[in-house]
């Protein structure tokens, strides 16, 4: 017997709960309990009538268990057949489906799902279609990760990958305030294996666990591989002193258990090919044995100059004392030498040390290695152009996938600022945004654009806290109503 | 890198070089880059092998007959005995880039975007 009045009593309280009492979790609530209310109907009503079917005629069982998988698994259904099979109006129509987990991040992820099946269509409607969903896109107004995604997928079909990248990291940067985001766990595993592939270790580690399992293993080695990145919160920086518990908690049990995992992951990898070159760094940088920079005692200081460079470029600088070291050496022979052989010995230090990892290069504070590390000037530079720009805009917002776009380039170049200056506290980039990020989180709130409002505040919180910012803390905490 | 492109380390002679030297080691290195002998086309230097050309050569003499420049490049050349070895270890600790993971997003559902 099922309680049908109890379900519907639920449904129904579900939907008037919602019109009255918006949460952080889900900002456009309203329409998110409708989509469950609607799934929850669906539960009640339909799968019992599905579920009986069969006991009308055996053929049934057959239609039965089709209209089962459509209703009720749609993303499985489009991931496993519509996509492959490339059937992108078929896999729009699932994502739509999707009432239950995507809520609203249907539209957007919709039309993501539609042109990942577009990608395996051959026939000659595909540009049609392409530019059919790029104007459907236009027309989404709520959502956040799927707009991301489908995007990021139509910049790729006209051919601007590097544009795909910066909406594909964007997106697996979300916050989980958000909620369901479709496409995310995909987003993390594609920007953290493109991050580390192009050795931007330090803005892998930033990335979320929360991702496919090879995803979560580059994110956990990016991390083991970035010099400090444990101690950040232990260095006698700014302690996070409001920090959520459930934060830290999650990040000394990442600490605590991370070359486990990492090993338990690499023990289940059935193509190990990619990721030999990887793991042999890894095995060099976290191993007992692991080489230090040594150059020895000689009566000159440029000869001896000339020797630590040879020796840096050929072991590499990973940590500390090495870099220490290199830096006091350089310094020694930079104050005996030439105008000419100071700037040789500048260019070479540039050369030799432009793997020296980025959270390694603000800690040194060696003058010549400070005139040879790029501490992220020119990103740094471009943002607070690029903020200057966004301060002089006009109030009104755009469609949301224009807003996205722009919040993207912003987001992005704020991780390249940081990424470049190594240190992941550094205050510069995050005093270049703050405000800006600030007045367009609430445009964009006020304007409708709801998910991307608490994902501009959810930003700030988090890098407020990180940095102590009080006006900051406290306005957030208010926005996103925690 | 011109610390790299001592003129001592293109023409393979120490600081202690003779003017005589120098001019005997021009000729020989010209000679044999003009019939294309291999060992005449690199040098060894603390930074490992470089490629070498008669320009490079011609240049290397001409700074070492100044003999503020002889100077000059002589304080930069370390006893030979203590440059690392030409063989590059295939990792090194500082390698941070491993482009070849890309590979490993094929089959993922944004494999396309690779």
């Amino acid at each position: 017997m099922i309680p049908y009045g109890i379900i519907a009593l639920i449904a129904v309280k579900a939907l008037m709960s919602a019109r009255s009492n918006p949460t952080p979790e889900h900002p456009n609530l309203r329409q998110a309990s409708n989509d469950r209310a609607v799934a929850m109907i669906m539960w009640a009503f339909i799968a019992p009538m599905i579920v009986l079917l069969p006991l009308l005629s055996w053929w049934l069982i057959l239609v039965s268990l089709l209209l089962f998988l459509l209703l009720y698994f749609p993303t499985f259904v489009a991931t496993r057949f519509a996509i492959p099979r490339g059937k992108p109006e078929l896999a729009r129509l699932l994502g739509k489906a999707a009432f239950w987990h995507w809520r609203d991040d249907r539209p957007g992820g919709a039309i993501a799902f539609a042109l990942l099946a577009l990608a395996n269509r051959k026939n000659a409607d595909v540009e049609k279609l392409s530019d059919e969903y790029a104007q459907l896109l236009l027309k989404a107004k709520v959502g956040a990760g799927g707009v991301l995604l489908s995007s990021a997928l139509l910049a790729h079909r006209r051919g601007d990958r590097e544009r795909a990248r910066v909406l594909l990291e964007t997106g697996a940067l979300l916050s989980p305030k958000l909620g369901s985001t479709i496409g995310l766990r995909w987003m993390r595993e594609h920007a953290v294996t493109q991050l580390v592939a192009d050795g931007e270790l330090l803005r892998a580690a930033r990335i979320d666990l929360d991702t496919t399992p090879r995803g979560a293993l580059l994110v956990r080695i990016a991390r083991e591989l970035s010099p400090g990145w444990d101690g950040i919160d232990e260095s006698g920086r700014p302690q996070w002193r409001r920090d959520l518990p459930r934060m830290q908690l999650a990040r000394r049990m990442d600490r605590s258990v991370r070359r486990r995992m990492i090993a338990r992951e690499r023990s289940k990898l059935t193509n190990v090919g990619p990721y030999a070159r990887l793991f042999r760094a890894l095995d060099v940088r976290t191993g007992a044995g692991r080489p230090r920079l040594l150059v020895p005692e000689l009566a000159s200081a440029t000869q001896r100059a000339v020797l630590a460079l040879a020796l840096a470029q050929k072991q590499g600088v990973a940590d500390d004392a090495s870099l220490a070291h290199l830096g006091e050496i350089l310094d020694e022979a930079h104050d005996e030498a030439s105008d000419e052989v100071q700037r040789w010995l500048i260019e070479a230090a540039r050369e030799v040390t432009k793997d020296v990892p980025r959270a390694l290069r603000f800690r040194s504070e060696s003058f010549v290695l400070h005139e040879a590390f790029d501490h992220g000037e020119s990103a740094l530079d471009q943002l607070f152009q690029l903020c200057e720009r966004l301060a002089n805009a006009d109030d009104g917002v755009l469609p949301l996938s224009a807003e996205l776009e722009s919040w993207a380039t912003l987001r992005i170049l704020y991780e390249r600022a940081l990424a470049d200056s190594g240190d992941v506290l550094d205050s510069l980039p995050f005093s270049a945004v703050r405000d800006v990020v600030w007045n367009r989180g609430a445009t964009n709130f006020n304007g409708g654009h709801r998910e991307l409002g608490v994902m501009m505040f959810a930003f700030l919180l988090e890098e407020g806290l990180k940095r102590d910012d009080d006006s900051v803390i406290d306005a957030m905490i208010k926005n996103l109503r925690l | 890198m011109e610390l790299a492109a001592n003129p001592f380390f293109v023409l393979e002679l120490g600081p202690e070089a003779t003017v005589m030297e120098i001019e005997r080691k021009t000729q020989k290195l010209l000679a044999e880059l003009e019939l294309g002998r291999a060992s005449a086309k690199t040098y060894r230097s603390p930074f490992g092998e470089r490629p070498r050309d008669a320009e490079a050569v011609r240049a290397a003499s001409r700074a070492l007959r100044d003999p503020t420049l002889r100077e000059q490049h002589a304080l930069l050349v370390p006893p030979s005995d203590l440059w690392p070895d030409d063989v590059t270890s295939p990792i090194r600790a500082a390698d941070t880039r491993f482009p070849e993971l890309r590979e490993s997003l094929a089959g993922t559902p944004l494999a396309e975007l690779a």
